[in-house]
């Protein structure tokens, strides 16, 4: 089965302020990606969605299932997500690789996984429990980390490449987090691009990141950084032409204005993607 | 360190700051990661009781949010079903005492989000009922639609309040109390007899005891009326017979 049916272009992350004016003006977008949770339940954000999907492709990305936590996955979340697949019937279902609860308790984002011994069984488990359940690949997406564990076995991307060699799931690619991962763990954004196969891969995510205190912190509240897109461009040449996601979820701002942000990317990467075909040719 | 060790150590310094950062690298930012956590739930709290955020101002509110953040673990990680007990949490906040109206408020705010958010689920066509003779009534009870919620103070006008923050008339504090229904995005001041019974028939009562505590309230409440607005309204997804069958 392939990895998703989205189409190999840019699309735009679409939060619940926006859906309003994208309803009312239809705006040129490959594609949308969605929060899953958001849409957990009826009503009119579900009827908004589906109004949205009868004319764009759109992604399911989920923030809640925390698949590295330990003991089992939530069934209810499981329950709700799998009815939203159905109901939506995505181009593409993504997760992190991230852990939210622990000992009963729940945290509301997205923790990184220890890459200790241990690990790709966990995580193999679980991503192959969700394929299973949806009948359908899942993809999932490394995340950004300001605290690091010690005695690692594995880095992010090889652990990434191990993952899809074991359940056939797709990797999203979040090439914002292994730049605050660069500038907070002092990873090399590069090298974790080069352990990831083209086969593998997806989609991409960009989004902007902003200092607090000197940690560099994946806010997704301001414009996608230079440093981001000169690896976005050595993607691409490594992985050929890939559906590009532009995340913005913190200082929204109004649609017109992240519209204009999302045009500049797309021009962005289809002028690299017609250089990249000059120089193959 | 085995998978379970790290991940436990993590939560352990997320959980308190005094703990031991056993083999964490840059524990000291973990602070990042407490802070994440508080805003996301500050913020969500914001988008779902924005009548009390409105009446309290986004400052005072955040303040409130945060202590209440801060005291409660989170029980799910989808945010938009944290905040049940924050009504309650609202009304032992000292610093909002002298605001005696904003825990019904909360209440009123947390029942329209439960409305709005509600599962979708098929209605029972206005004419389902028609088939039931009238001394049925006493055995067959109703499932309402999860989007119709339920809301009531005893002191406070919740339907002037609410009416206000969606740009209507300045709302007088001290017009006595309010109950209104609420059905997905929309909402409606009631009698407090249509309250009582469309109350017995939320929680399981049979058709003809809801009926009866409607007319104990108000002996001249148009029943007939108000249980045919359930239907046309699409509110009434289940009819079942005493016997536990579906009709």
């Amino acid at each position: 089965m392939k990895l998703s049916q989205l189409p190999v272009s840019t699309g735009l992350g679409l939060r619940a302020p926006h859906v309003e004016a994208v309803l009312a003006s239809r705006p040129d977008v490959a594609w949308w990606e969605v929060h899953s949770e958001n849409y957990f339940g009826g009503g009119a954000p579900l009827a908004s969605l589906l109004a949205i999907r009868r004319d764009y492709p759109l992604s399911l990305h989920g923030v809640g299932l925390g698949l590295g936590r330990l003991g089992e996955l939530d069934a209810r979340h499981l329950a709700q997500l799998r009815e939203l697949v159905q109901r939506v019937e995505p181009a593409a279902v993504s997760e992190h690789l991230a852990w939210n609860q622990h000992a009963g308790r729940y945290y509301n984002d997205l923790l990184p996984v220890p890459r200790v011994d241990g690990v790709i069984a966990h995580l193999a488990g679980r991503i192959a429990q969700v394929q299973d359940l949806l009948q359908r690949p899942l993809l999932i997406e490394n995340v950004s980390a300001y605290v690091g564990f010690a005695g690692e076995v594995i880095g992010e991307g090889e652990l990434m490449a191990e993952l899809h060699r074991r359940t056939g799931c797709g990797l999203l690619v979040d090439l914002n987090n292994f730049h605050v991962n660069a500038l907070n763990l002092g990873v090399d954004p590069l090298a974790e691009v080069a352990a990831l196969p083209a086969a593998a891969v997806a989609e991409i995510h960009v989004a902007g990141f902003e200092y607090f205190d000197g940690t560099a912190v994946d806010t997704h509240g301001a414009a996608v950084s230079a440093e981001v897109l000169a690896l976005l461009d050595a993607a691409l040449r490594q992985w050929g032409p890939q559906p590009v996601l532009l995340e913005r979820d913190s200082n929204l701002g109004e649609f017109a204005e992240l519209y204009q942000e999302y045009l500049q990317l797309a021009l962005h990467v289809r002028r690299l993607e017609g250089n990249t075909l000059e120089v193959t040719a | 360190m085995s998978y379970a060790t790290a991940i436990t150590a993590f939560a352990a310094l997320l959980d308190d700051e005094s703990a031991v950062p056993a083999g964490l690298l840059h524990a000291e930012r973990m602070r990042h990661y407490r802070a994440n956590c508080r805003i996301n739930r500050v913020a969500a709290l914001g988008n779902t009781f924005a009548t009390v955020e409105a009446l309290v101002g986004a400052d005072f509110f955040a303040a409130m949010a945060r202590v209440y953040v801060d005291a409660t673990p989170a029980t799910s990680a989808n945010l938009h079903a944290l905040g049940a007990d924050f009504p309650d949490f609202i009304a032992g906040f000292a610093p909002a005492s002298d605001l005696l109206y904003l825990a019904d408020v909360a209440r009123l705010d947390w029942s329209c989000w439960l409305g709005f958010l509600a599962d979708d689920a098929e209605a029972e066509p206005p004419a389902a009922l028609a088939g039931f003779a009238p001394d049925t009534l006493e055995s067959l009870t109703l499932t309402l639609h999860p989007a119709l919620q339920l809301a009531q103070s005893a002191h406070w006008p919740l339907a002037d309040l609410l009416a206000m923050h969606q740009g209507g008339a300045t709302a007088d504090i001290n017009a006595g109390g309010q109950a209104l229904l609420v059905l997905r995005a929309d909402w409606q001041q009631i009698a407090p007899a249509r309250f009582a019974m469309y109350l017995a028939l939320q929680q399981g009562a049979p058709v003809l005891a809801a009926l009866e505590a409607a007319l104990a309230v108000d002996d001249s409440a148009p029943v007939g009326e108000w249980l045919g607005w359930l239907f046309a309204s699409g509110a009434v997804i289940a009819i079942t017979e005493a016997n536990g069958e579906q009709a």
